[in-house]
């Protein structure tokens, strides 16, 4: 069985939002047989939501320099263009070839 | 931490502090009570409302002391609705605008649910009620009974000519009230001048605590309890008093009064210091047009290229500067301002604006980090 992937949905007062996108995300991953793990952190809290992530949605431009992509989820706060985030989302975690490197949120928000 | 959210609460001061301490150990005593503790608890609350009372141009018998704004304005608005209804046998109509205070929004409009007429008219791009719309809405509604406008509006600063309107909306026989929250941190009250029948105050926005406020009623003017079950307050807000929030609010009107050309230049110093400090950044403006006429204590500055303001102030925060923003994501829509739409604040500026709301422990210093955090923030999330 593959490792399960980590997904970090970061953001500040959207929790509803971030909660519903962390479903959907589940929900795709299942579909599509990628164990996975998403953790939803407020950044309000902290700033620092641990490590190890495969791919990080933030809500809000926030991250720099990660190690891997980091995309915007403006997608799930205006419900445009959702089912495409969450499409590269899981090509992302499948190494699909589209989890190469570093991805520009204003790219996923587009 | 440099804290520039001062519209949103203010840092209790010392001296206000020290009066309250006092009072909490020794007079703890309830102000309706015969012996003599309980006199002299009565004694030192009718002291602080001849206090509030001079600071603002009032009687000591026109205050209503209460929990805090909103409970001043609730009891002006629905109070004097329901009384002028006994008053006339019918409900008569209650004007505002749309860039009031929710605590007078929602007020006026569960009033419009229970079948009182409402009336809300629109402000200008500087956030303020021109009088001459006011003269034409009366004019067409002549059952308005209550015009309740804030004096300075707390997301933006803007002043309403409130002398002006009050002196509008006697002309057609309406009764006028003003939340003047925002107003009594930078600029001087006077009921008599102004010639307002209501107006709501709030302590912890002047260095006082939290917990305490009052209403201004002038003498005569009509107004129904909302909390019954006890004599208080003249009938008029039932309920064993803070007496030792209430000294406080009495102290921080008196040191307000006192104390106001100087703080309402030193404000009046950081605000600008500011604005130029962001001069180099481009892409920004100032909510509302920043009018000379504006509070000296609140600025709200849209910023041209970012998704949100939350980013912005979240990492301002991180960086030791508090913001505050107008508004917030949820799941189903992102929410602009009310103030902010009402004033005309382009689309694209509507979720990237930020008000800084300055105070008396900010120094020239504190706003030369702040600019400069704010100017490095938009740099870095108009990059992402």
């Amino acid at each position: 069985m593959a490792n399960t992937k980590k997904v970090l949905i970061a953001g500040g007062l959207c929790g509803a939002t971030m909660l519903m996108a962390a479903e959907k995300v589940e929900d795709a991953c299942r579909a599509c047989r990628i164990p996975v793990h998403v953790k939803v952190h407020n950044l309000w809290e902290s700033a620092y939501p641990g490590q190890g992530f495969d791919v990080i949605i933030e809500m809000f431009p926030f991250f720099e320099n990660e190690s891997c992509p980091v995309l915007s989820g403006k997608p799930f706060i205006i419900h445009q263009n959702e089912k495409a985030l969450v499409a590269q989302i899981v090509g992302i975690l499948a190494g699909d070839g589209e989890g190469t490197g570093p991805v520009s949120p204003r790219e996923a928000a587009v | 931490m440099i804290y520039l959210d001062h519209a949103s609460t203010t840092p209790l001061d010392p001296r206000v502090a020290a009066e309250m301490e006092t009072l909490w150990g020794e007079c703890f005593h309830n102000a309706s009570s015969p012996y003599a503790a309980g006199r002299k608890a009565k004694e030192i609350k009718e002291a602080a409302r001849q206090k509030a009372a001079m600071a603002i141009g009032a009687h000591a018998e026109e205050i209503i002391f209460g929990s805090g704004g909103t409970e001043a304005d609730n009891l002006a608005i629905k109070g004097a609705a329901w009384a002028l209804e006994k008053q006339n046998g019918r409900k008569g109509r209650i004007m505002t605008s749309n860039a009031e205070h929710h605590a007078v929004l929602s007020a006026c409009h569960w009033l419009e649910e229970l079948g009182f007429p409402l009336s809300v008219l629109p402000v200008g791009t500087d956030g303020t009620v021109k009088p001459a719309l006011l003269e034409a809405a009366l004019a067409e509604h002549p059952d308005t009974v209550l015009v309740s406008l804030m004096w300075v509006n707390n997301e933006i600063g803007a002043v309403n000519p409130v002398k002006t309107l009050a002196e509008t909306a006697h002309r057609h026989n309406a009764l006028f009230h003003t939340d003047a929250v925002q107003a009594a941190a930078a600029l001087p009250i006077d009921v008599t001048t102004t010639g307002v029948d209501y107006l709501s105050l709030s302590a912890h926005k002047l260095y006082g605590p939290k917990g305490t406020g009052l209403l201004y009623r002038r003498e005569g003017a009509p107004l129904e309890a909302l909390l019954h079950g006890g004599q208080q307050e003249y009938f008029l807000r039932g309920g064993t008093e803070n007496v030792a929030g209430i000294a406080a609010l009495g102290k921080a009107l008196e040191l307000a009064k006192a104390e106001m050309p100087a703080r309402q230049a030193h404000v009046e110093r950081l605000k600008r210091r500011l604005l130029a400090g962001l001069g180099g950044l481009d892409g920004w403006r100032i909510n509302g047009g920043g009018h000379k006429n504006d509070s000296p204590a609140i600025l709200n500055l849209g910023f041209a290229g970012l998704d949100s303001a939350e980013g912005l102030v979240l990492l301002c925060d991180h960086a030791g500067v508090q913001l505050s923003m107008g508004a917030a994501c949820n799941s189903q829509s992102v929410e602009p301002s009310h103030v902010l739409s009402a004033i005309g604040v382009p689309p694209e500026m509507l979720n990237s604006s930020v008000r800084v709301s300055f105070g008396q422990g900010n120094t020239p210093e504190d706003i030369d980090t702040a600019a400069e955090v704010m100017i490095q923030n938009v740099t870095r999330l108009r990059r992402a």
